[in-house]
């Protein structure tokens, strides 16, 4: 298992009546693309805060790069917290500077950030002439000043144009290539799809699913089956271990096939029970689908 | 240190708002300076025209006493002073940079340490343009300068420079708590103008001479000037040091709270 980068541990945070954060634990390994999914307001801004020591914790306790939490732990980290934050009358250039002498580090690699997201032109602009995609683009920027070894990205694509959403994520996943660990809040599923590795469904500040997005998604193939006598094949799918809950609905059985389970073995499974199939269709359901059923799960 | 006045300048350097408002605020002081002996002279001279005893022209320019009338006059400016403050101050919040530099690894005890330096940094200015205004109206309005008439009640620049920082200082306080600029205006300027004297004016002499503002404005007394002296009374010419003790103590309160709020608060 690769190294810890970031271990929370019941984490807690309320405003009011509120809980913003409930108790939520989580574990982020090098190198890994870690989406936190969720609804508005489900917490991930305030767990991201948390984390980065902007917001004070209730209950609980994380750790970066499993050691003390010290002054140079943060120069280690590049984020983006909600919305660019920036002097609104200083240059693109003189804000990533700003940023990197509170980083303690030198400006040589400003220009090519700047490139990179598609800014060089604009460099001498002030921060207030810029649009709002222009905005984010500079966020994403500060983020990789000093090349850090974590990258925090809450809602990196908000307010692009598509060619800037698709011009971020080649550079998150370019990013990610390098090794590095990118922690991404997003409430957009096909993003998380695209570019995540692994992902936290966080739903009212507690994390209703965690685990690799690949798993998510080959976890949640459904197969559609029928045969003759419907109710062995259902006594049988009820006792198979490759798939789960099996339910009749519209004449045809629908299970979840688990990991592993090819259409394949199933039929074979069946077939040596002296079942015969008449009809098997696979359904991949989506993540957005998965994701919207954990949801009304917990509702 | 010099790291964290790298930033702060950096954040100002290149802001013409700072810039012009330092100008203006200079601008004001000298202005203030240059143009009080003629002021006072256009009223005495107005006054003297129904007085039965002629009252003679002053002059507050003069070696060494010029020190303690130029601050004393350029006290009334503090307000502005305290507005720049706050202008900046606030600024840190509505544009939620606070909340930036920590993330990108500034610690609470250094934004605390970047304020304070700002705050010094203005007072400094402030004091050295006094200072200025001092040297060149004293220069040209000493007759028979000796170099220790110019030294001699220079102590009186740095009361000068610990009452406005500590104005400074209850401004920042304020800014803090308040984080917008429009209502740490105006919640400063009532209590400045409005409650602090009517507060002066309903208490005990002996309560009353404790409230901050007039804690720090009791340091450099009303000068003594022909005028006055024509009248009999006789202001205190010298710092009371338990009033620069006073004044200390509540300037470290004032950052303490703030360094205690920057240390505590969500950004
Ligand atoms: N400063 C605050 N004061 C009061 N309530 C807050 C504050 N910040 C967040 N909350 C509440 O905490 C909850 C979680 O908010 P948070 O910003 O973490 O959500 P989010 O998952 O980032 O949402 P979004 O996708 O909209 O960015 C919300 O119910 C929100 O109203
Ligand atoms: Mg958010």
């Amino acid at each position: 298992m690769e190294p810890c980068i970031l271990n929370i541990n019941e984490l807690s945070k309320s405003y009011g009546r509120i809980k913003a954060v409930d108790k939520l634990s989580l574990e982020i390994h090098k190198g890994e693309v870690f989406a936190l999914l969720g609804p508005n307001g489900s917490g991930k801004t305030t767990t991201l805060g948390i984390v980065l020591g902007a917001i004070d914790l209730d209950g609980g306790s994380y750790q970066w790069f499993d050691e003390e939490f010290n002054s140079t732990t943060l120069r280690r980290i590049g984020s983006i917290l909600e919305v660019p934050l920036f002097y609104p009358f200083m240059s693109a250039t003189d804000n990533l500077k700003l940023i990197a002498d509170i980083k303690r580090i030198s400006y040589d690699g400003i220009d090519e950030i700047l490139t990179q997201v598609g800014l060089y032109q604009r460099r001498g602009s002030a921060f207030r002439t810029f649009s709002l995609g222009m905005k984010q683009r500079l966020a994403v920027g500060a983020a990789l000043i000093g090349n850090p070894e974590v990258l925090i990205l809450d809602e990196p694509t908000n307010g692009l144009d598509p060619q800037g959403i698709a011009e971020i994520r080649t550079l998150i996943k370019s990013i990610a290539e390098m090794g590095k660990t990118i922690i991404l809040a997003s409430h957009l599923l096909d993003e998380v799809q695209k570019i995540c590795s692994h992902v936290a469904v966080l739903d009212h500040g507690k994390c209703l699913f965690t685990g690799r997005v690949d798993n998510m998604i080959g976890k949640t193939r459904m197969v559609e089956i029928a045969a003759d006598d419907m109710n062995a094949l259902l006594l049988e799918l009820t006792a198979y271990e490759g798939v789960m809950n099996p339910f009749l609905i519209d004449g045809y059985i629908k299970a979840e096939l688990i990991n592993g389970t090819t259409p394949a073995d199933l039929n074979n499974y069946l077939f040596g029970k002296g079942l015969i199939i008449n009809h098997l269709t696979i359904e991949k359901i989506s993540l957005e689908k998965y994701f919207l059923n954990i949801l009304a799960d917990n509702v | 240190m010099k790291y964290l006045l790298r930033i702060e300048w950096r954040k100002h350097a290149k802001n013409p708002i700072f810039w012009a408002v330092i100008i203006l605020y200079i601008i004001s002081v000298v202005t203030e300076l240059f143009g009080a002996e003629a002021f006072i002279n256009r009223i005495t001279s107005n006054a003297s025209k129904n007085s039965p005893i002629p009252i003679p022209n002053l002059s507050i320019y003069t070696f060494p006493d010029i020190w303690h009338s130029l601050t004393y006059l350029a006290g009334f400016l503090k307000p502005l002073l305290a507005f720049a403050v706050i202008l900046f101050v606030t600024n840190e919040f509505s544009y939620k940079t606070i909340r930036q530099h920590i993330i990108n690894g500034l610690s609470r005890e250094e934004v605390f340490t970047t304020k304070l330096i700002f705050i010094v940094m203005l007072s400094f200015v402030s004091a050295v343009a006094v200072s200025l205004s001092v040297l060149i109206l004293g220069l040209f309005h000493t007759t028979g300068l000796q170099f220790g008439m110019i030294t001699q009640k220079s102590f009186f620049i740095g009361a000068y420079f610990l009452e406005i920082l500590c104005v400074a200082g209850f401004a920042m306080l304020l800014s803090i708590i308040l984080k917008r600029s429009g209502l740490t205006i105006v919640v400063f300027s009532v209590y400045f103008f409005i409650a602090e004297p009517v507060l002066g004016f309903e208490l005990n002499e002996d309560v009353a001479r404790y409230l901050p503002l007039k804690t720090f404005g009791r340091m450099i007394d009303v000068p003594n000037t022909a005028l006055m002296k024509l009248f009999g009374v006789n202001f205190r010419e010298y710092i009371d040091l338990m009033d620069v003790f006073l004044s200390l103590l509540y300037l470290s309160i004032f950052l303490v709270i703030t360094y205690l709020i920057i240390k505590k608060r969500d950004t």
